[in-house]
């Protein structure tokens, strides 16, 4: 019975129809008869198994349609060692390697990771253009309206639900936060809680206290105005220097969180949407928590400053976890069906296009993968 | 949401592993296809490049035990390996300082686990770990 096989090499997958009766030296010089790899540098794995000249492809239960992966040895070796050859058409695995080894690195989790891939090219709150001036600075924050503006997207409303529901998401962000280290389990206990979540997504909460922080900054102007002090990163603004505001705001929570008014919910975000502390600002330069990281208490400010990574970042709403093959399990598939057989290849190319199949093809068939 | 049973789990690992979906990097089988029970299994890992562990594969061990998958395999190395997450004399991967094994989580496959040593040996500590010679064994 003749069965065929695919034969995966970094790259490349070929299909080998091959008498199942065959033994694996046959079946490696069918291989090299395809893939140009002479037998004696290709070693063969199915199953979690190194396969053996002497035995047979039936010993093996190898069948129609399985896998095999072959890894070139020896002669691959040789040129690996001038380093253009994992570049050209070796780089056995390389093109894996990349995210994994660079997740690997940092060891834990961390969903800002991702943003380095591109994925979240376009989305809400990244700094658009005219973000930035003339002269490339950023010249203005982003404007109060703006933020609401996200707030009532829906996306964001879920993301940020589904960024709050996840405890991987919450250690995370208590990790990243001095302020939140120092408050212990409340933090967690605080983060999960339903009436944060509130807080957090509810538009018309936001409102309300963005008024209220137009009142405590005693009528100062709106966000552009403001902004050159934010976006320096702790520079006085006019008037009324960053540190000043947010412990204005801060002492204001205080005393609100123990009254536990209706205004507790909304004093927070005084000083979130406070213009003085940019979000953007603890972008550039997380400092916005370090600055006031010397007020122990409950302290509004680093609200403002994981709001930022939030609103940075509104992707980490969504830290997935799952392997690629999983996570872009529908997209691979029209890659399939698009004639895209190589799987790394197609992985590369979703991450980088944030699952979206039509910026994968581009990538693909630019050669950017 | 509803738990996927043992068995129904390692058959969809098996067939994963068997028609090759999934990264190249590794992969896995079961050591005797006709083990009903699913419980012993072979893996194999292709060390990263850029690393000592370039172009080398590493054969493993893995066994799910009957409560798999809420509990984590036992993973051992067959391949003699250089890693702080495995016993120098027996090859086994120790859970506890391995944090795939440690942090198990029903989601983790069979493949989660080997990719993540594979991980582990791209890290900067330790892919310039020195490393025994090719094709020992444990």
């Amino acid at each position: 019975m003749t069965i065929t096989i695919h034969v995966k090499c970094a790259q490349d997958n070929w299909e080998v129809p091959i008498e199942a009766t065959a033994t694996i030296a046959e079946l490696k010089k069918a291989i090299a008869g395809v893939s140009s790899v002479p037998e004696d540098a290709q070693r063969l794995i199915y199953s979690g198994k190194i396969l053996k000249d002497p035995e047979t492809i039936e010993s093996y239960k190898i069948q129609d349609g399985h896998s095999i992966h072959m890894v070139k040895s020896g002669l691959h070796k040789k040129s690996a060692g001038s380093a253009a050859a994992p570049a050209a058409a070796g780089a056995p695995a390389a093109t894996p390697a990349a995210p994994s080894m660079a997740a690997g690195q940092t060891g834990g989790f961390n969903p800002l990771n991702d943003l380095t891939s591109a994925r979240y090219a376009g989305y809400l709150g990244m700094p658009s253009a005219s973000t930035f001036g003339p002269d490339g600075g950023i010249n203005s924050a982003p404007d109060q309206e703006e933020l609401l503006h996200m707030m009532e997207n829906p996306v964001v409303q879920s993301q940020m639900n589904e960024m709050l529901s996840n405890p991987q998401m919450i250690d995370f962000m208590i990790q990243s936060n001095p302020q939140l280290q120092a408050l212990g389990p409340q933090a967690r206990e605080m983060l999960q809680s339903p009436m944060f979540r509130q807080m957090l997504t509810n538009p018309d909460m936001i409102r309300q206290s963005m008024q209220f922080a137009n009142m405590m900054n005693g009528g100062a102007p709106g966000g552009a105005a403001a902004a050159p002090g934010a976006a320096q990163g702790g520079f006085p603004a006019p008037g009324e220097t960053t540190e000043e505001a947010a412990e204005h705001a801060a002492a204001d929570a205080n005393t609100s969180t123990n009254t536990n008014t209706n205004a507790a919910a909304a004093n927070p975000f005084a000083a979130l949407f406070n213009p003085a502390v940019n979000p953007f600002g603890a972008m550039g330069q997380g400092q916005n928590a370090g600055a006031n990281a010397n007020t122990p208490a409950f302290n509004p400010a680093l609200w403002a400053s994981m709001l930022g990574n939030a609103g940075a970042a509104p992707a980490p709403a969504a830290p997935d976890n799952r392997p690629p093959e999983e996570r872009y399990e529908t997209q691979l598939r029209q890659l399939n069906d698009m004639g895209f057989f190589e799987f790394d290849r197609n992985v590369a190319a979703l991450r980088r296009s944030g699952g979206s199949v039509q910026g994968a093809l581009d990538a693909l068939l630019n050669g950017d993968v | 949401m509803s738990k996927i049973p043992r068995s129904f789990r390692l058959l969809e690992e098996l067939e994963n592993g068997e028609k090759g979906f999934g990264p190249e990097s590794c992969s896995y089988g079961l050591t005797d296809a006709d083990d009903n029970t699913m419980t012993n299994w072979n893996g194999t890992i292709l060390g990263p490049p850029h690393s000592n562990h370039e172009n080398r594969i590493y054969s493993l061990a893995i066994e799910c035990g009957p409560n798999y998958p809420d509990e984590p395999p036992k993973v051992k190395f067959i391949s003699k390996i250089n890693l702080p997450c495995v016993d120098q004399t027996s090859g086994e991967v120790v859970a506890k300082n391995f944090h795939t094994l440690r942090d198990w989580k029903r989601s983790y496959t069979m493949q989660t686990v080997l990719l993540d040593l594979r991980k582990d040996m791209a890290t900067a500590t330790n892919k310039k770990l020195p490393q025994p010679e090719e094709g020992s064994t444990f």
